[in-house]
């Protein structure tokens, strides 16, 4: 079992398409982690009551 | 250059990844572009998608949040963009006026679409109309041709200038890069963005804004130069934010499965003598422990003290002093102008001033009268209509406190004014153009 699973990560290894869709997928998450830490953003704004009476 | 040597074949055996081994003869040139380029597919597929899907949610939840006292309504865009595009919501900016939780408040008046709308309400603690300017410049073309109510408290324009505090309350960056790239003249831009950039304290972290707006303060070729260089990456931050703003929405919706989409719709005509004969009683009601018709409450948490130390502690010329040195009047003018310019249809409603309260503080009704011949001779220079309650100025209980705050009598009154300013019909005491 562990013999294919070395066998097929270093078929991919070797494999320019799979490669190339690794890379892919490892930016795709580093943008989707960035979405999600500033995708909301913060549109919060301090409390403040008014005095000017 | 990556390809699969030949000799990686003679590593396995297996048939089953045999098609691996072939495919990965091909040569695939600059495999980090490619995976750069595809990646920014997928988000740019991935955030429009996430656009067109907040833009269904947020169309089919903004009557529900019409009334909402909702920081992301006033904070954010999108849904001020959809309730100038919906034909039975009346947008109105204000303060906490608004915001006062009242059973006689227009939003509760008008839940039921009784005469065919509700209002959307838009309302910061404080927010003055230079925040408004900036809210309302960032809509954009949806304002032309459309109405909208401006809710004025007097004491805007009475205090000298905008606290730095209640301008930071209120700030939103988005709005200010929505106004800084709106189609608008650009002598008034310019004016505009000089008042923004005199509480730039709130916004000195964002450079680019800070710079955008610097650009455009001054009306000459080289800054409009400047300015057209910047437009791309300020327009780019502009998209950010609105992204941004999609977000925030719908993370609000999704954690509060207790909103459900819809509302209730019943027509019936609004018989406003009889509101205002129940209200009057309500508001004697609940303001009886002070001389002033201030609400029960408020006297006690915060009026009974604050009258207990600014008794005479004023005169007619430091109030008239005040008056006349304000820059809200100045900010109240860049706000009806932009208002124009992109063809909306504005009302102001002013409220007015609680004559027992400033009297007790030693002023004269002669000198408070000067605030709505201030306000009428603004009005008709800019050919606005402004309807400013003057004539209830000594009626103790229009208001619930001498902050502008309005009781339930005060409120029927007000949603008389806004349902006939939403069927163009004349509007009671109008100064100015166009009823």
């Amino acid at each position: 079992m562990l013999k294919r699973a070395q066998l097929l990560a270093t078929t991919l290894a070797n494999n320019a398409y799979a490669r190339a869709v690794a890379l892919t997928l490892f930016y795709l998450i580093i943008l989707a982690a960035l979405l999600v830490l500033y995708g909301k953003g913060n549109f919060s704004t301090p409390p403040f009551i008014y005095q000017g009476f | 250059m990556p390809t699969c040597a030949p000799r990686c074949g003679a590593w396995f055996g297996a048939p089953s990844y045999a098609f691996l081994q072939l495919q990965g003869q091909i040569t695939v040139k600059h495999p980090h572009l490619l995976a750069a380029f595809l990646s920014l597919c997928v988000l740019g597929a991935v955030i429009l998608g996430g656009v067109a899907y907040a833009h269904s949610v947020e169309t089919e939840y903004v009557h529900t949040l019409a009334s909402k006292n909702l920081p992301q309504k006033r904070n954010g865009i999108a849904l001020q963009r959809l309730a100038f595009e919906s034909p039975d919501l009346l947008p109105i900016y204000g303060s906490s006026e608004l915001n006062i939780p009242d059973p006689y408040q227009a939003s509760k008046i008008f839940m039921l679409y009784p005469t065919g709308f509700n209002v959307f309400t838009l309302s910061g603690d404080g927010a003055e109309p230079l925040e408004y300017l900036q809210m309302l410049a960032d809509v954009g073309p949806g304002l032309r041709g459309k109405q909208v109510v401006i809710s004025l408290s007097p004491q805007f324009f009475i205090e000298a200038e905008i606290s730095e505090d209640a301008f930071r309350g209120n700030f939103s960056r988005l709005h200010a890069y929505g106004f800084a790239l709106a189609d608008l003249p650009p002598d008034l831009k310019a004016r505009v963005a000089q008042r923004i950039l005199a509480h730039r304290a709130a916004f000195n972290a964002d450079a680019l804004l800070v710079l955008v707006l610097q650009t455009l303060a001054q009306d000459t070729p080289l800054h409009r130069a400047a300015f057209a260089a910047l437009f791309p990456v300020a327009k780019l931050q502009e998209t950010l934010l609105e992204i941004q703003d999609h977000w925030a929405i719908l993370d609000y919706i999704w954690n509060h499965p207790e909103i459900k989409p819809g509302v209730t719709r019943r027509p019936q005509d609004l018989n406003w003598s009889m509101l205002a004969a129940h209200a009057q009683p309500y508001a004697m009601h609940h303001a009886g422990n002070n001389p002033f018709g201030i609400e029960d409450t408020e006297w006690k948490t915060e009026w009974a003290a604050y009258a207990a130390t600014h008794k005479n502690d004023t005169n007619d010329e430091r109030f008239l002093l005040s008056l006349n040195r304000s820059h809200g009047w100045v900010d109240l003018v860049l706000l009806v102008k932009t208002l124009q310019a992109m063809g909306a249809k504005p009302l102001l409603i002013s409220l007015p001033l609680h004559q027992s309260f400033w009297g007790y503080r030693g002023v004269s009704p002669a000198a408070l009268a000067k605030y709505y011949d201030k306000m009428n001779a603004l009005a008709a220079e800019q050919q606005v209509p402004v309807v400013s309650f003057q004539q209830f100025q000594n009626d103790e209980y229009f208001l619930r406190d001498p902050g502008a705050h309005m009781s339930a009598k005060g409120w029927v009154h007000y949603s008389q004014v806004l349902d006939a300013y939403f069927h163009g019909r004349a509007l009671p005491e109008a100064v100015g153009s166009g009823h």
